[in-house]
């Protein structure tokens, strides 16, 4: 499981789904196709509920209702200030590497 | 609806949370190997994480409480149900593979005491492109452990597939 760069308790999968979030309350099925989008990556539904029982446990997405097959998510305060910590950390990574690699 | 039956390998807890949300992407997904190990791996941290889906101080929608009390004991004997089907399907794969891959190999002095060698199979995704591929490799006893480490880790990229597919012959 690859992990992220500012929190590495958070996994790769675990940092899509917040990115997917970031934008409005999504349900599960609706997130798999939005991260498949953006990042190529598909998410089988062990995964993918794997890691938002995870996130939902850490307090960092909530669910907006109690039942129901399309149950949406979004993201909690603390989920939003993980991912902007976790986004920034990504940002100086990618500036210092294009930086290296400028050099060369 | 038969695909459905491979939620029953999660704890009820998390069924109880989870299993209807679940339930809708698998009927949604084509059936295929990857869906299954993808189950199987996420029943599997389902009942080592029994915090994960557990009813909460502030009701279902967890927000970071402490589960209010521990899993029931028949989810205790469920994981022991989970281990031994996950410890059979081990020996099975391992006959399996044994037969597919018992050409003779010598790769190391274990290797050479264990004159066997093993056809397996990784999943190993390409991080660029985020694609998965099963590669087939043919291992000795001493490498076997070393790559089920490394696919329960699960931390593959193209180095390490690079390495994986040096083991091929």
């Amino acid at each position: 499981m690859l992990r992220s760069v500012a929190n590495p308790k958070l996994s790769s999968e675990a940092l899509l789904i917040l990115v997917s979030l970031a934008d409005e309350p999504k349900h599960g099925y609706a997130m798999q196709h939005d991260i498949e989008r953006i990042s190529g990556r598909h998410l089988g539904p062990g995964s993918l509920y794997g890691a938002i029982a995870r996130l939902e446990a850490a307090g960092l997405i909530e669910a907006l209702s109690e039942t129901g097959a399309r149950r949406p998510y979004r993201l909690t305060a603390a989920g939003s200030r993980t991912l902007s910590s976790e986004l920034d950390s990504m940002r100086k990574l990618a500036a210092a590497g294009m930086r290296r690699l400028a050099e060369r | 609806m038969r695909r459905r039956s491979l939620l029953r390998l999660y704890p009820s807890h998390w069924r109880q949370r989870y299993e209807e949300e679940v339930g809708a992407l698998v009927d949604a997904a084509p059936l295929s190997m990857g869906l299954v190990v993808d189950l199987l791996r996420g029943a599997f941290e389902a009942h080592i994480h029994p915090e994960l889906g557990a009813p909460s101080l502030l009701g279902s929608t967890g927000s970071g409480q402490i589960p209010l009390t521990p899993p029931p004991p028949a989810n205790r004997l469920a994981r022991v149900a989970m281990l031994t089907v996950l410890i059979v399907m081990l020996v099975a794969t391992g006959a399996v593979g044994y037969y597919l891959g018992r050409s003779p190999s010598c790769e190391s002095a274990f290797d050479c005491a264990v004159p066997a060698s093993f056809q397996v199979f990784f999943q190993v995704s390409e991080s660029e492109t985020g694609m998965t591929h099963w590669v087939p490799v043919v291992c000795g006893p001493s490498r076997v452990g070393a790559y089920v480490m490394f696919y329960l880790d699960t931390s593959l990229d193209t180095r390490l597939c690079h390495l994986i597919r040096s083991g091929e012959r």
